[in-house]
């Protein structure tokens, strides 16, 4: 590989030197105790291509991010190399209200599409943590989802459309403008939850939806996970069902609502038309009243700020959890992901559980500190959930976890059935392996 | 290994009843729902995924080229096989293994019908979503091929987002699963590339699809319109109002016709076009929005607004949709459909264009279609018998997709690209988008044994109708 100086030049060259980061603000791209030799931003698709050809062309290996709001995820990176800035592509190319379509760049955040969107009553249901420094490419990269997947499903539901540049510079795209399509292959879904190791994506079609216009939660205390359990599947099996249905224990509970104060917080976030929104409030309250301690309903903004305190509990800005689990597992499986609320896990206290009942699974959050624990022991323990999370019919993907624990085991739990096709699709899409090297499955 | 040798291996492997190999009964094997026609070297019919499995390994070492088929009710030639291929049919793997009213899902092999598993497990509260016109004869099987939509993929989506897991077997014989019990899984979304796959990437032989509870309301709109155009102003406004209903069919006069001369849908046949609307959710949330969507059609120049007063009247209208395609056999013997789609807001310039193409080859188009996401199907409806009349119905249906490429759309919503439309891919894809695409292919499967030929221009499209079908039939018997 070439020397630092020589590799920021030749980057400079090709892309200007404005869109090369000073090296004193590098440390803003670390991926755990990882730093890139040097961050370019490039300002749009090609430059972005210019800067992929050149890596095509090197053999560097490139890092890409925009938000830096899920660098956490994923396994150590696998050798030195260059961060790859997207969040100078963060243009709304094209907003058609009257087709229900939005195409935006990767490099515009949540906050910001959501915020266009609304001015005229739509919505693309996504959700990520941080949502004013989450992009839509890292969602999409992600395959990062909010509180409400269960009712909107997962980020590749919405991707009409995708504009990517390859690992050797080639600009691409997939499907199209429209809501509906099958010609060609389902690339959309291809790179959606794929980390960056197939193509850099630069520009997103959604399909949207009329946004609710009235919002609420219900929050209920129940005496424990049983309980709420209970109460939860009830409400789940009725015409009313929310949108999104999550039982909280622990330290997650008291951060949606410290004066529940009991041992398992169930919370409906509902959301329609003023019409229906009064009955399924009123059904609701009345379902839950009779089994639970307390049932409180939050409407307007405090119903916000609480969809969006659930939407940031994997990764909020300010006193984030040290270690972050998440299960996928099907609903019926429930009991079993509430009960890793009373595992304890080598060293570390219990979990706080946010089990998403609709879809199904949920995640495992700790707020302790880890960096005091044996990074081994935590691995152990880590391994553990993974297998225990298989058994159920899942996996368990670690989030957020100490650095040095990552060296032990893979975050993204057993490789999974299909592996030698996952391989093959990494070989065609990017045979010298310069896409996020090292950090997806199995090493991908 | 000789084509005999190759029989007596499969044949052990399945039973001698269950290979297909003279002419005489491979005929129902070589069409599809499209216009090519072309006779597999043999038809296989297995029992369970080992069968697949062994069959396929078979047929791998053996060279062979291996075509799934549904029911063949596909419509861009999907399921047609080259006369050396071998193709599997699944008729005996058509059990619903599962129903898990928790989870809701159901676990299911390929030969299952469409409507079969919607019928069974609305018996539990719920129901398959995915809707195609040819659901009371279409496979689960195909509809993952091709990612079938229907009627309610406006509000509910396409196939792809009704499938949990699948089992699937390789060109290879190798046995994978994608997706899981979860509706995430770890690794590349490979369960999402391989759905829509039009069979190139592996054949199917379970599925666990998810189930959608029943709604507490559904109410079901027709509204009557004078002619097309103020029908399609009703589309972007109901839409444009913020509201995407269940479906949102529209129904032109001819169509109208058609119907009617089957079965009597409570179509007025004096209107120039009806639009078809369902709503579905909480009794408030129907009532609230009902209005406006009367509103809209009142609006928008509707002569009139009914709404079906039972299921019994529901079930008719619907069935007037479904069997429209059918009753075209009233106008004409056969038919050629093209599946376009535009943006929503541009349906009025398509169809004028549509009914333009019309007029200048003279052929006679029927639209009966997805309005609601701008999914058209203009329908050419000819004598094939006559000679030029076939060539002339493709050269039409190449403008009309040719405009909707123009117009920002696609070539497809939910038929697939097939044999049929591999040709016109250029118009939607550079040279570059589409060798990413046959990466995937090539992950999937190495060789390219399964399907070849399909989705993509080759500069070869092989038109199989276009030869007498019996000097290449039956080469294995």
């Amino acid at each position: 590989m070439t020397t630092t100086p020589s590799i920021a030049g030749q980057l400079a060259e090709l892309i200007g030197p404005s869109a090369i980061v000073d090296a004193g603000d590098l440390g803003g791209y670390a991926i755990g105790q990882w730093l890139p030799v040097v961050a370019a931003k490039p300002p749009n698709a090609d430059e972005v291509a210019e800067v992929m050809s050149w890596a095509h062309r090197t053999g560097v290996a490139v890092y890409p991010s925009a938000g830096r709001t899920s660098t956490q995820l994923g396994n150590a990176p696998a050798r030195p190399g260059i961060a790859l800035d997207l969040a100078g592509l963060n243009r709304l190319v094209d907003f058609q209200p009257a087709d229900l379509t939005v195409s935006v760049e990767a490099g515009a955040t949540i906050a910001q599409l959501d915020e266009a969107l609304a001015q005229d009553g739509k919505h693309v249901p996504i959700a990520a943590p941080i949502a004013d420094r989450a992009t839509i490419g890292g969602t999409l990269a992600t395959g990062i989802s909010g509180p409400l997947r269960s009712a909107y499903g997962l980020p590749r539901d919405w991707l009409i459309g995708i504009s990517v540049v390859g690992a050797d510079g080639t600009q691409t795209k997939a499907g199209g403008k429209v809501v509906k399509n099958v010609t060609g292959y389902d690339l959309n879904r291809l790179y959606t939850g794929s980390l960056g190791t197939l193509a850099v994506i630069t520009e997103a079609t959604f399909k949207l939806a009329p946004a609710p216009t009235d919002w609420a939660v219900i929050l209920a205390a129940f005496d424990g996970v049983d309980s709420a359990a209970n109460a939860a599947q009830n409400l789940q099996s009725q015409y009313y069902a929310p949108l999104g249905l999550h039982i909280l224990t622990g330290e997650a509970a008291q951060r949606i609502d410290p004066s529940m104060g009991e041992s398992a917080l169930a919370v409906a976030v509902s959301g329609g038309r003023p019409a229906s929104m009064k009955r399924r409030v009123e059904d609701t309250v009345g379902l839950w009243s009779p089994v639970a301690g307390t049932v409180r309903v939050a409407r307007g903004d405090e119903a916000n700020g609480l969809i969006r305190t659930l939407t940031d509990l994997p990764a909020d800005a300010e006193t984030p959890p040290s270690m972050c689990v998440r299960i996928n597992a099907p609903p019926s499986a429930l009991p079993e992901v509430l009960a890793f609320a009373n595992v304890p896990m080598g060293n570390l206290p219990p979990p706080s559980v946010v089990a998403d009942v609709g879809f199904g699974g949920g995640r495992l959050l700790w707020w302790g500190d880890p960096e005091s624990a044996d990074p081994e022991n935590v691995a152990t323990g880590l391994r553990g959930i993974q297998s225990a999370a298989g058994r159920l019919g899942g996996a368990a993907i670690i989030e957020r976890c100490p650095d040095d624990a990552k060296v032990h085991f893979d975050v993204w739990g057993e490789q999974p059935s299909g592996m030698q096709i996952m391989r093959r699709l990494k070989r065609q899409f990017d045979p010298q392996n310069i896409l996020n090297p090292g950090r997806f499955v199995g090493g991908l | 290994m000789t084509s005999y040798e190759f029989l007596e291996n499969i044949r052990t492997v399945v039973g001698d009843d269950y290979v297909i190999a003279h002419q005489e009964d491979l005929l129902v094997y070589e069409y599809d729902g499209s216009v090519d026609r072309s006779m597999p070297g043999a038809v296989v019919l297995p029992a369970d995924t080992d069968q697949v499995s062994r069959v396929m390994r078979i047929a791998y070492e053996a060279g062979l080229t291996v075509v799934g088929r549904g029911s063949g009710t596909g419509l861009s030639g999907g399921a047609i096989t080259p006369p050396e291929g071998l193709q599997i049919a699944f008729p005996r793997m058509n059990r619903i293994l599962d129903v898990d009213t928790v989870n809701r899902t159901a676990l299911v092999e390929p030969g299952v019908i469409n409507l079969d598993l919607d019928n069974h497990v609305r018996g539990f509260g719920m129901r398959y979503a995915p809707d195609p016109s040819s659901q009371r004869a279409c496979s689960l099987g195909g509809n993952i091929a091709e990612n079938a939509g229907g009627p309610h993929c406006l509000a509910y989506g396409a196939t792809t987002n009704h499938v949990i897991g699948m089992e699937v077997v390789l060109e290879d014989g190798e046995v994978v699963h994608l997706g899981g019990l979860a509706r995430e899984a770890a690794g590349y979304d490979l369960r999402g590339a391989f759905v829509g796959s039009e069979g190139t990437f592996g054949i199917t032989t379970k599925i666990l699809v998810r189930l959608l509870p029943l709604p507490e309301t559904v109410r079901t709109f027709l509204g009557i319109f004078p002619d097309i155009d103020s029908a399609c102003t009703a589309v972007s406004a109901v839409i444009g109002h913020g509201i995407v209903p269940a479906a949102l069919e529209m129904i032109d006069a001819l169509s109208i016709k058609a119907v009617q001369n089957v079965t009597d849908a409570g179509y007025p046949n004096d209107a120039g076009a009806v639009l078809l609307i369902e709503l579905e959710g909480l009794n408030e949330e129907v009532d609230e929005v009902s209005g406006e969507v009367e509103a809209a059609l009142w609006d928008t120049g509707a002569a009139d607004v009914r709404v079906a007063e039972d299921d019994a009247e529901r079930e008719r209208l619907w069935v007037g949709r479904k069997t429209a395609f059918g009753a075209f056999g009233t106008i004409a013997p056969n038919y050629y459909l093209v599946d376009g789609v535009v943006p929503r807001t541009r349906l009025t310039q398509m169809l004028r264009k549509v009914s333009e193409v019309s007029e200048r080859y003279g052929i006679t188009i029927a639209n009966v279609f997805h309005a609601g996401d701008g999914n058209l199907h203009p329908c050419m409806l000819f004598d094939a018998r006559e000679p030029g009349v076939m060539e002339n119905a493709m050269a039409a249906a190449a403008e009309l997709m040719e405009e909707c490429a123009l117009l920002g759309g696609t070539l497809s919503g939910e038929h697939g690209i097939g044999l049929e439309k591999k040709e016109f891919m250029p118009l939607v894809y550079t040279d570059a988008d589409m060798a990413a695409m046959q990466r995937v292919r090539e992950a999937f499967a190495p060789e390219n044994r399964l399907n070849p030929g399909k989705i993509f221009p080759d500069g070869s499209y092989w038109r199989p109708a276009a030869h007498p079908a019996a000097l290449t039939v039956g080469i294995y018997a």
